[in-house]
């Protein structure tokens, strides 16, 4: 690779000198060794549940990596040939993509984009980024380095809640969720007995569709040590391909003695072919986070402005939504931050979206209920509401004393934010405050840097200057004889410039200080 | 229609098959275990009742004893071959228990509860713990001990005076209650003559209902003279250790009647035991 890329230097400096000779690049020619490099940059990755309006199979989800490939070798290249893309999720499920170009060979020097598209089951595609690698082979040298990625999030696709390295087999393996006793079950009755309803999940991590019925799979609920119970299993599904998931149901017809069981004294095995193992068993279902099944925020609490019911039943991805029609936020910025963190507190996985070209938050629930907020809907806010969910009003400062109450501070000691700031060393950058600061006024407004002066650490003080210029103001409106106690400029930064460049948290967060005012000060 | 309804019972099944991945409920032990627990028979309070389900019967009473079950193996156990109770009296006597549960089976690691049920005759539930044992059979496992029932509920144990240790036989035993003498019998008077009245109980000691056809029992006078009496029983059969009773009428000389204190008796035979027994006459008190 090293002599590729200094021959790609010497060609263009050979182009240089071509051009300063006249000569047309049709006549392009480079002498030496033929080379083959090909320079592939990824210039964006998404994922989808469909493609040129067709749905991804099955517990599946395309990942689309659209790339920009220039030849930066010797010879004309023809990229079906020569270029294999694969992408790789924990190192060892490896997918190769399908690859459309724009030009089919490129020449020397010439560029061209290409999309890669891949199908991944859902819990490889929408893994953690570090988790997967997407390389580039050509001509059978793979590039030096696999290129990680981040994509946003696919709305309506939960990730299934399985962790590859915390499985049990490398084939297939079970999950119980939280168990329930029913004194009936099926119909069937018996006062010496209570049934005891576990919901399962299973996965494929194998490499090859696995039959049910061929794997062996057993759970059984273990008494005192010494006892097992089978459970019977109904699944939905009778095969599973590799790194799909299905869900079923284990029942176990236990006896009273063994129901009515301290629960140290139960137990769960699994077993699947030779392998077994005790996954971790409780009665008492784990009570869920408080904020796990929380209503999705109102943009009233943020805007102050009430939404109104745009339809009912509008159908987007397989969901069903209630959608509703809000007056768009004056800082769009600001909002999206707020409202992101509102729904993260309320326990929702909040991405960046793009659905028809449109920006919008996509939010998950932890059951998998889904709401989007389109914030630019032609001057507008949308607010779209899976049926199943609820939305309440929620302002930030709720949310504030939410956080406040879970992690209560003592009086007289910092903030969180301000004890962040009082880690800072002198010489450090630290943000605080929006200003504006780009002449991009159709655009919020930029976060302003500040390099430390000054750390009193006893004092839990810190003495900050702006990185760069913010504005220019006069000293004074007017030419008078004035001192900084009545100056213009000193109004103008504690009162304009206070006001717009901190929130009234960040206010709180800066001290008053005693200022010399007398003529000599200016 | 027919054809309708088998349609839909091949769905059923095809649909049950294609879901359905293992047959459940089986309790097993452990591969690391080397063996389960026992199948335990606990027995609690026990009553003894003159009525079962609203019913009687003559000279018997009903023992029952609460029974509390687990089977910590890991097998089904079916209740009848696996539990049983027996009460011996006297070494000879076994009377076998009724077993009365909800469940027929006992399946692993189930508990039940219910009852043994002995139909005992009045002379058993009397009897004191040397000669009446329990014998308990729960999964093999056989325990015996001394047993006395509790004390009657209601109904009265007839106390028939027989006991075993001083029986005659082991059929039909024979215990005089009462000899009167009569001055005449049914309107016949006679001056030469006069009727001696024996009233008389008999006991059943074998295993079988007994008709007391072989019993025989002759008035003798100076252990020298017999008479052959009339003999009627108030009964036909009688069932094992239990009790009836007859009478035999005498028609005897007035100078039998008119003998020595003591020089009356009566010479019993049931079947080939053969035994006297002293009787005393009294007056006829009238009616």
């Amino acid at each position: 690779m090293k002599k590729s890329r200094i021959v790609a230097v010497l060609l263009c400096l050979c182009l240089l000198a071509s051009q300063a000779l006249g000569e047309g690049f049709g006549g392009l020619t480079m002498w030496g060794e033929d080379v083959t490099d090909l320079a592939i940059t990824v210039t964006s990755v998404d994922r989808t549940r469909s493609l040129n309006g067709a749905e991804a199979p099955a517990q599946s989800v395309y990942v689309i990596v659209n790339a920009h490939i220039q030849n930066m070798g010797t010879v004309t290249c023809q990229l079906k040939e020569s270029v294999r893309a694969t992408l790789t999720w924990q190192g060892q499920y490896v997918y190769e993509a399908t690859v459309e170009y724009r030009r089919e060979q490129v020449e020397m020097l010439v560029e061209t984009e290409g999309v890669f598209t891949f199908c991944l089951p859902e819990i490889a595609a929408m893994a953690p980024e570090a988790e997967l690698a997407l390389s580039f082979d050509v001509d059978g040298t793979p590039q030096d380095k696999p290129f990680t990625f981040s994509a946003a999030a696919v709305p309506g696709v939960v990730r299934p809640a399985f962790e590859y390295s915390g499985r049990h087999t490398d084939g297939l393996d079970i999950a119980l969720d939280a168990p329930q006793f029913a004194d009936e079950y099926n119909g069937e009755r018996d006062d010496a007995y209570r049934w005891l309803v576990i919901p399962v999940r299973l996965i494929n991590w194998g490499k090859a569709p696995v039959t049910l019925a061929e794997e062996q799979l057993k759970v059984t609920l273990t008494y005192l040590g010494r006892y097992g119970i089978a459970g019977s299993l109904a699944l939905e599904a009778e095969t599973l391909d590799p790194l799909h998931t299905a869900s079923g149901v284990a029942v176990f017809k236990t006896p009273m003695v063994v129901a009515t069981a301290e629960e140290d004294q139960l137990g769960m095995l699994v077993s699947v072919r030779e392998q077994q193992w005790q996954p971790e068993f409780s009665l008492t279902a784990v009570p869920a986070p408080v904020t796990a099944l929380m209503p999705v925020p109102d943009p009233e609490g943020l805007t102050g402005v009430k939404g109104i019911l745009n339809r009912t039943g509008y159908v987007l991805n397989g969901k069903t939504y209630t959608v509703y029609q809000y007056t768009k936020a004056r800082d769009v910025a600001a909002f999206v931050a707020d409202y992101t963190a509102l729904a993260t507190a309320n326990g929702y996985r909040v991405s960046d979206v793009k659905i028809s070209e449109l920006p919008a938050l996509s939010l998950v629930r932890s059951d998998g209920l889904t709401a989007l907020v389109f914030y630019d809907y032609s001057g507008a806010m949308l607010l779209m509401v899976e049926d199943g969910l609820d939305k309440a009003v929620l302002t930030l400062e709720q949310k504030e004393e939410m956080s406040v109450a879970a992690d209560p501070v003592t009086e007289g000691e910092a903030l969180p934010e301000v004890r962040q700031m009082l880690s800072l060393k002198v010489g450090d950058i630290f943000t605080f405050g929006h200003y504006e600061q780009d002449n991009d006024l159709f655009q919020s407004d930029e976060p302003v840097d500040w390099l430390v002066l000054e750390v009193d650490e006893e004092n839990h003080k810190a003495l900050l200057i702006s990185r760069y210029g913010l504005d220019a103001k006069l000293y004074n409106a007017t030419e008078t004889n004035v001192t900084w106690e009545t100056c213009t400029l000193r109004s103008w930064l504690n009162r304009e410039f206070l006001n717009e460049a901190f929130s009234a948290e960040e206010q709180q967060a800066i001290l008053t200080t005693a200022v010399d005012n007398s003529n000599s000060q200016g | 229609m027919k054809k309708t309804w088998i349609v839909w019972l091949l769905a059923a099944l095809l649909a049950y098959g294609a879901c359905a991945c293992a047959e459940g409920g089986q309790v097993t032990l452990l591969p690391d275990q080397e063996a389960a627990g026992v199948f335990e028979c606990t027995l609690g309070d026990m009553t003894l009742s003159a009525e079962r389900n609203g019913m009687t019967k003559d000279q018997h009473k009903w023992l029952y004893l609460d029974m509390s079950l687990m089977n910590w193996t890991v097998e089904d156990k079916p209740l009848a071959q696996t539990v049983s109770a027996v009460l011996t009296w006297q070494g000879n006597y076994k009377f076998q228990a009724e077993i009365v549960c909800d469940r027929t089976v006992i399946q692993p690691l189930v508990s039940a509860t219910g009852k043994l049920v002995f139909e005992l005759p009045d002379i058993v539930c009397q009897a004191d713990e040397e000669t009446l044992t329990l014998t308990l059979t729960a999964d093999g496992q056989q325990t015996v001990a001394p047993f006395r029932c509790p004390a009657d509920e209601g109904g009265q144990i007839v106390a028939s005076g027989f006991t075993y240790a001083a029986r005659h036989g082991d059929a039909g035993d024979v215990l005089p209650l009462k000899a009167v003498l009569l001055e005449n019998y049914e309107g016949e008077t006679d001056e030469a003559y006069r009727w001696i009245e024996v009233s008389f109980n008999v006991f059943n000691w074998s295993e079988k209902a007994y008709a007391p056809t072989d019993i025989k029992m002759v008035l003798t006078y100076l252990n020298r003279y017999g008479f052959e009496g009339t003999v009627t029983y108030d009964f036909e059969t009688l069932a094992p250790l239990t009790c009836g009773s007859g009478r035999a009428l005498y028609r005897v000389p007035l100078a039998v009647v008119n003998g020595q204190t003591g020089s009356l008796g009566l010479k019993i035979g049931a079947g080939e035991q053969t035994w006297d027994e002293a009787i005393t006459l009294t007056e006829d008190e009238g009616v």
